[in-house]
């Protein structure tokens, strides 16, 4: 975690930004909608003295969590048992594998042809977007090292015990790999669902803007949506480290 | 025994499932529902967009933005991570502002170049090109971090050019990198792609898609999904079969 500031990398940021403001302003980088960078932060300034910020933020995040943690019960749930009863894998695996390869943005019209524009469309979507990577990454979790098994036959473990003590801990850091990758999935998907369905949320905020010709506002909301994925991401991982502190280890997931 | 099982590829009649669930919406669904149309009706409900002559032309369109968008994210995804990945300062300078762009979502970029480049084919290419970069420059950038100085040193020592270093070392060295890169990288241009048509309405099959939401022609929507997943799968299918068939040869010969 002590890790040393990143100085030079810091002072690129900055530079590029700098660079960025200066091409705009001498109109070297001529497009009638460029905002420079000093633009782009008063958009931002007038995005949250308005209050159009915390508000389309808080419904998008509302339903991107929302979606997410509905898919995090239901994927880790059928991802188990996917993954610790063979028969019902053998007869189910392809067809996952079948819907898997649909391009997921191409049910977001559907999505929106059954739920209408409603915000059951965006959670909707969000829970399928994520379901896909904590399914997919709970199931080959569950695949335990037949080692590990063979050791908890020898202890004479009960069946539940194996589950719990050896099968789940195995399973957590690619459970936790599954929850991160699908809430930044279900949070895009969230914001297609709000451009092209649903009139609310960040996803409208930036359609919105960009026709009302606003490109700093639009390029703040941007901004925003960057910050709110890291920070998301860093929250995951923050709480798995705290959570599963000896699994995490185990895998060489924490290298602090 | 069970080992071996596991080893082999998914077993085919896991089909099941998926083939039963289309038979039953077939038998059950109601030819004139508006939310699931039976499978037998999808067709009929992209006939119109064969007649009119619209289909092919929407698929050419989204495959042409689909390669041209995966082959410049590939050419530069590979350049910069190989400059990236050889100097620990070039490095440490960059990638704040690479972490920063990866951040933000490629959905969020769709109204932004919209606007600022116009609802042009230019536009839908750069939106895709973009994200499709960062798979294969991190793995391209990792790979030539990671490259043994040996391998650098050696035709150094024996005075090849830098041209010759770049076709004869460095390059067969990072493809299997590269390739492994644009095998993540190409599922995700063809989503970036369809979510640009269906955003913007530009050309193609996420254009076709989202009209035929607009206009409510439920299995006409269910018949697009049915290709754009076809899409994916054959995109899926080349591109797993190429990167493991370059670089198993790759391993061979370094």
């Amino acid at each position: 975690m002590a890790r040393r500031i990143n100085v030079l990398g810091a002072a690129v940021f900055v530079l590029a930004l700098g660079l960025w403001e200066l091409l705009v302003r001498t109109s070297i980088l001529d497009f009638a909608y460029l905002p420079p960078p000093t633009v782009v932060a008063q958009g931002l300034g007038e995005l949250v003295s308005s209050g159009e910020l915390g508000e389309a933020l808080g419904h998008t995040l509302f339903a991107a969590l929302s979606g997410w943690a509905l898919a995090a019960l239901a994927g880790v749930a059928a991802g188990s048992v996917l993954g610790l009863v063979r028969p019902v894998w053998m007869y189910s695996m392809a067809s996952l594998e079948a819907l898997r390869a649909l391009p997921i943005v191409a049910f977001v019209p559907v999505a929106v042809l059954l739920f209408g524009f409603s915000v059951q469309t965006e959670i909707m979507v969000a829970f399928y977007a994520a379901l896909w990577p904590i399914l997919l990454n709970t199931i080959s979790g569950m695949r335990t090292e037949p080692r590990m098994l063979e050791s908890g036959a020898v202890l004479r473990l009960s069946r539940a015990a194996v589950l719990w003590k050896i099968r789940l801990p195995g399973a957590t850091a690619m459970i936790v790999v599954g929850l991160r990758l699908g809430l930044s999935v279900s949070l895009v998907l969230t914001l297609v669902a709000e451009m092209v369905g649903n009139p609310a949320g960040l996803g409208f905020l930036l359609v919105e803007k960009g026709q009302a010709l606003q490109p700093g506002q639009m390029f703040a909301a941007v901004f925003v949506i960057g910050v709110t994925g890291i920070i998301l991401n860093a929250l995951v991982m923050g709480a798995a480290r705290l959570a599963f502190r000896g699994q995490m280890a185990s895998s060489g997931e924490v290298s602090s | 025994m069970k080992a071996k099982k596991e080893r082999g590829g998914t077993p085919i009649r896991g089909l099941l499932p998926l083939v039963a669930l289309l038979v039953i919406w077939e038998l059950v669904g109601d030819p004139a529902s508006p939310y699931f149309p039976p499978p037998s009706t999808w067709i009929d409900g992209i006939q119109p967009l064969i007649d009119a002559d619209k289909l092919l032309p929407a698929i050419g369109q989204t495959s042409l933005t689909f390669v041209l968008g995966l082959a410049i994210a590939t050419a530069l995804g590979a350049i910069v991570g190989t400059l990236v990945g050889a100097s620990r300062s070039v490095d440490r300078a960059l990638s704040p502002s690479l972490e920063f762009l990866r951040a933000l979502p490629a959905a969020s970029l769709v109204p932004v170049a919209a606007l600022v480049l116009g609802y042009t084919t230019q536009m839908k290419l750069v939106v895709v090109v973009l994200p499709a970069t960062w798979p294969i420059l991190l793995t391209c950038r990792t790979a030539r971090r990671t490259l043994s100085p040996v391998l650098l040193d050696t035709p150094r020592t024996l005075g090849l050019s830098t041209w010759h270093r770049t076709t004869k070392i460095l390059t067969p060295a990072l493809t299997p990198a590269v390739l492994l890169g644009v095998r993540v990288a190409a599922p995700l241009a063809l989503i970036i792609t369809l979510l640009v048509e269906i955003v913007t309405r530009v050309n193609g099959l996420g254009a076709a898609l989202g009209a035929a939401q607009a206009g409510f022609l439920s299995a006409q929507v269910y018949g697009l999904l049915t290709i754009a997943g076809i899409l994916g799968f054959a995109v899926n299918w080349i591109v797993t079969r190429a990167e493991t068939s370059v670089s198993r040869r790759m391993r061979g010969t370094v």
